[in-house]
């Protein structure tokens, strides 16, 4: 009888600890509603300690003009970012704001994760005009007639250039593609670890991102008009043979980010394709007075770049979307948008038109730094193109192109592995034909 | 009769103890089991929101059909081989050589050991630097100090070299497992035994046959086995080295998180759980069983 009693009293104990484990979420939610104070968490990239402070510091602004609300940041390293969102948005877990680059925004927007009313409502209230035209034609949906996110701020991608080293040997300024490859044809000396231009040639997206420039200013692109595939054509194999070639100037093997960034702010290399994240380093390096930003340009002028907008996920309450909006809205506005910019200074830029000119924006020293270039910087988001956007039509199956490295594998099989550009043009464009169907 | 009945309560009660215990294993590993096999019959979308789509033995066929599947599987099988051969043997090998009291055995194991204790991320970026293309010091002392090769050798470009490295990396990552379970055991073998044999006129190779290896087999057969399951599925290591080597592992995760194609993921992890449980079933029974019949 007593053992009985105590197997009872055991059963019974353990099965109200996995009760109350269980219970835990509920005990969360009714928490969340207590006073109907209403509880949102903001995934984002900004991982850095530092960075967290900044979007901390706007969230306590943000928390102390609506008490009614509470923000919960969500760090999560860039890195595992996408396997993130698939494992949170597959079961259901999506946090209500979401940082996103415009391809990741694609890519949700096509999964039905983005509250795509809510995000229009949001552009809409704070005026279309007020942003850069191309950052919200990036930003679009595949008909066109919604927007995918939020922009917040963006980066842009050229040819960055070390004048004085270009002066050594009596060069100016390249301005179209003959005499980037001159140029890099003459600082070449592999031997003393000099090269003529440092671009990425690994089977990453960065490797996408950086060709994406040189065919798309070639008039190649993914896509037509009419939404057919387009990459076995002679401009996209021209674009990558110019690849190829300008690669065999570059550092030996598959590069990547920090190859690129190394090379350059070393100077290794008078010449680097690379983002507006490159400036701090430049800085840092204490060359910024001799840096100069150009855009690959043959047929015409391309930029590449990366708008990062911020999503509202589907499916939440109306409370919670409301308050998501209003969060949303409130990092729009001047003060904070300011606040989030000059949490990489240089590095990203603005979408808003007002701001590029703000005083308080301008006023920060790394800014101050390239204030020159500036002007050419913000002369690049109205040359933005990217792979997929063509004729104010965004195909959201780049995102699922980009996500799988067709391409990216497809430059690095020409380059370093040697492969036939004729074949894997062909076999790149069957890949992206066969994920499309 | 009683006794009878006493025993037979006594099992109920143990049952009932172990039945919360039991539930909770199942839920843990049971449901998603069973997940699995469910959804590599049915398209997936992204969205648990939107409705999956029951496609039969379509995504089985899928894999069935790629040739890049059956690739990886061969890549992954070579590489299990070779992994598992030779962490075994090299922790096998220093842990015999250290089975001796010296001075300062406490710090050359902790030095065995630490490319097992060090968090994996931070001695993948170690090994990227060293044969990085441009500074690494590897291509530093062939090119420019020995002058050895003229050009750089692109150590993780070519998909041979690149095998070549994975495989000693994982080796050297690895090995120290063995170590640990190796030593354990040898440190509980008598050594009479040892000079028993020696008395009898065995060498090393016959004392090792005789005396060690018997004491060791059954840690031997769980390393092996373990270390089979865990390479074969191996996964990040691989994936953050070079992108030329395509094993099992880094096909799953191309398929699951690159492609989203969930299915087929599945349908993989199905194929694969019953490759790698009989390959570890087939191990245990002939090797090491047949060898201590």
């Amino acid at each position: 009888m007593k053992k009985k009693l105590l197997a009872l009293t055991m059963i019974t104990g353990l099965c109200l600890s996995l009760v109350g484990c269980g219970g835990k979420k509920e005990t969360q939610d009714t928490s969340k509603n207590e006073g109907k104070k209403v509880t949102i968490q903001f995934m984002h990239q900004q991982v850095e300690q530092e960075r967290q402070n900044v979007v901390q510091s706007i969230i306590d602004d943000f928390e102390v003009e609506n008490p009614d609300i509470k923000v919960e940041q969500m760090p999560v390293n860039e890195d595992d970012y996408d396997t993130k969102i698939t494992a949170l948005g597959g079961s259901g877990e999506l946090p209500a704001i979401i940082e996103l680059s415009q391809d990741q925004a694609k890519l949700n927007a096509k999964n039905q994760f983005t509250n795509l009313d809510a995000v229009n409502s949001i552009i809409k209230d704070k005026g279309e005009a007020e942003f850069f035209d191309g950052v919200l034609d990036v930003s679009k949906t595949e008909d066109g007639a919604n927007y995918v996110g939020v922009p917040v701020s963006g980066w842009v991608q050229g040819i960055w250039v070390n004048k004085a080293m270009l002066a050594e040997k009596g060069f100016e300024v390249p301005t179209n593609w003959n005499e980037v490859l001159e140029i890099a044809k003459a600082f070449y000396d592999p031997a003393k670890k000099k090269y003529g231009i440092a671009i990425p040639t690994g089977d990453v997206t960065f490797t996408e991102q950086v060709f994406s420039q040189f065919a798309l200013s070639n008039g190649a692109n993914v896509f037509d008009a009419d939404g057919n595939v387009t990459f076995d054509t002679p401009e996209m194999k021209e674009a990558m043979k110019y690849y190829a070639d300008l690669a065999s100037y570059s550092m030996p093997g598959s590069t990547e980010v920090p190859d690129v960034k190394d090379a350059f702010v070393g100077k290794n290399t008078p010449m680097a394709l690379y983002s507006t994240y490159i400036i701090g380093g430049v800085v840092d390096a204490g060359f910024i007075d001799d840096l100069a930003f150009v855009l690959p340009s043959n047929k015409e002028a391309a930029a590449f770049g990366t708008v990062t907008v911020l999503s509202i996920s589907d499916g939440m309450d109306e409370a919670q979307t409301e308050a998501a909006k209003k969060f949303v809205s409130f990092l729009l506005e001047e003060k904070n948008n300011i606040k989030w910019l000059h949490m990489a200074p240089g590095g990203v830029q603005p979408v808003l038109k007002s701001i590029s000119t703000n005083e308080e924006y301008l006023n920060n020293e790394t800014i101050q730094a390239f204030a020159p270039i500036s002007a050419d910087i913000a002369e690049a988001f109205d040359n933005l193109q990217v792979f997929g956007s063509v004729d104010g039509k965004n195909y959201t199956a780049m995102g699922d192109i980009t996500s799988t490295g067709t391409l990216s594998k497809a430059i690095n099989n020409v380059i370093i592995q040697k492969s036939d550009i004729d074949t894997e043009a062909a076999k790149a464009q069957k890949s992206i034909e066969d994920l499309i169907k | 009769m009683k006794l009878f009945k006493t025993r037979r309560t006594e099992t109920q009660f143990a049952y009932m103890l172990l039945a919360p215990s039991l539930i909770l294993l199942l839920g843990l590993i049971g449901y998603p089991m069973i997940y699995n096999i469910v959804i590599s019959f049915l398209k997936v979308p992204l969205n648990p929101k939107m409705e999956s789509t029951f496609v039969g033995l379509d995504n089985y066929a899928s894999v069935f059909t790629d040739p890049a599947f059956y690739k990886s599987v061969l890549i992954t099988i070579l590489f299990t081989a070779i992994v598992v051969f030779l962490s075994t043997a090299l922790g096998l090998a220093i842990a015999i050589f250290l089975n001796r009291d010296f001075v300062g055995k406490k710090l050359v194991n902790a030095i065995v050991i630490l490319s097992y204790v060090v968090p994996s991320i931070c001695l993948i970026f170690a090994w990227k630097y060293m044969f990085n293309n441009i500074y690494g010091i590897i291509n530093y002392i062939l090119v420019d100090v020995f002058k050895i090769v003229d050009e750089v050798p692109l150590w993780f470009d070519s998909p041979v070299s690149a095998f070549i490295l994975v495989s000693l990396f994982a080796v050297w990552r690895f090995f120290p497992y063995a170590y640990i379970s190796f030593n354990a055991i040898l440190q509980s073998i008598d050594k009479s035994l040892y000079e028993a044999a020696e008395i009898d006129g065995a060498n090393k190779w016959e004392k090792f046959k005789a005396v060690t290896y018997p004491a060791i087999k059954p840690t031997l057969s769980t390393v092996v086995s373990l270390r089979i399951i865990w390479v074969f599925y191996i996964y990040a290591e691989v994936y953050l080295l070079t992108k030329q080597v395509n094993v099992i592992g880094v096909y799953l995760y191309d398929m699951a998180f690159a492609t989203h194609d969930f299915g087929k993921a599945a349908a993989i992890s199905i194929l694969l759980f019953v490759l790698i449980f009989t390959c570890v079933i087939l191990i245990r029974k002939k090797v090491f069983k047949s060898d201590e019949n």
